[in-house]
């Protein structure tokens, strides 16, 4: 399978981290993280689909992302980043 | 300094992906597509911060995929782990042949 996400990017976002910043990347750390990365826009993407479905939309919003993070506690961690009192259509 | 376009993961390899996990009559707001940039960017700076802390404990230097694997065992993201071990895998193999 081809990797969709650019692995040079994915180790300046982890270098990021404080700690990693002081830290060395073995080459197949942004491979495994390219690899997780698709699952979970494969997953959220669904999720958020779903519910737009359920509001017959076919158009998903921003309100359907943060619906699918409300919705998977897989996906809590993302609380912070879209706030759950946003406004849900 | 890390420059601001390098703080998130592109938005057109984002919305690729998005669109591949969709059927075609299903449309993207752009606010859905930067809405799930974000939070794909946070995933990898959770992982690598939960694999960046065991390294440091265990006063290692180099973040390894084992590490990363232990990680997504930690936070709960057990379900991604069997194609991505498999993955891990077929990587070590090929470049044992290189």
């Amino acid at each position: 399978k081809k990797l969709e996400l650019p692995l040079a990017r994915i180790k300046k976002i982890m270098k990021i981290d404080e700690l990693a910043t002081n830290q060395m990347i073995s080459s197949e750390s942004p491979l495994i993280l390219a690899v997780a990365a698709e699952f979970l826009v494969e997953e959220m993407t669904l999720r958020a689909w779903i519910h737009a479905n359920q509001h017959r939309r076919k158009t998903i919003q921003k309100s359907d992302v943060a619906a699918s993070i409300a919705g998977c506690e897989m996906f809590d961690f993302l609380i912070d980043i879209v706030p759950r009192d946003e406004p849900v259509k | 300094v890390i420059l601001e376009q390098d703080r998130f993961m592109p938005i057109a390899n984002i919305s690729r992906i998005m669109k591949a996990a969709l059927p075609p009559q299903a449309k993207l707001s752009k606010e859905s597509k930067e809405c799930v940039q974000e939070c794909v960017t946070e995933f990898l700076l959770f992982l690598t911060s939960e694999a960046s802390e065991k390294c440091n404990t265990e006063r290692r230097k180099t973040i390894t995929g084992d590490d990363l694997v232990f990680a997504m065992e930690q936070l709960g993201f057990d379900t991604y782990l069997p194609p991505i071990k498999a993955f891990q895998k077929r990587f070590k193999e090929a470049n044992k042949i290189d």
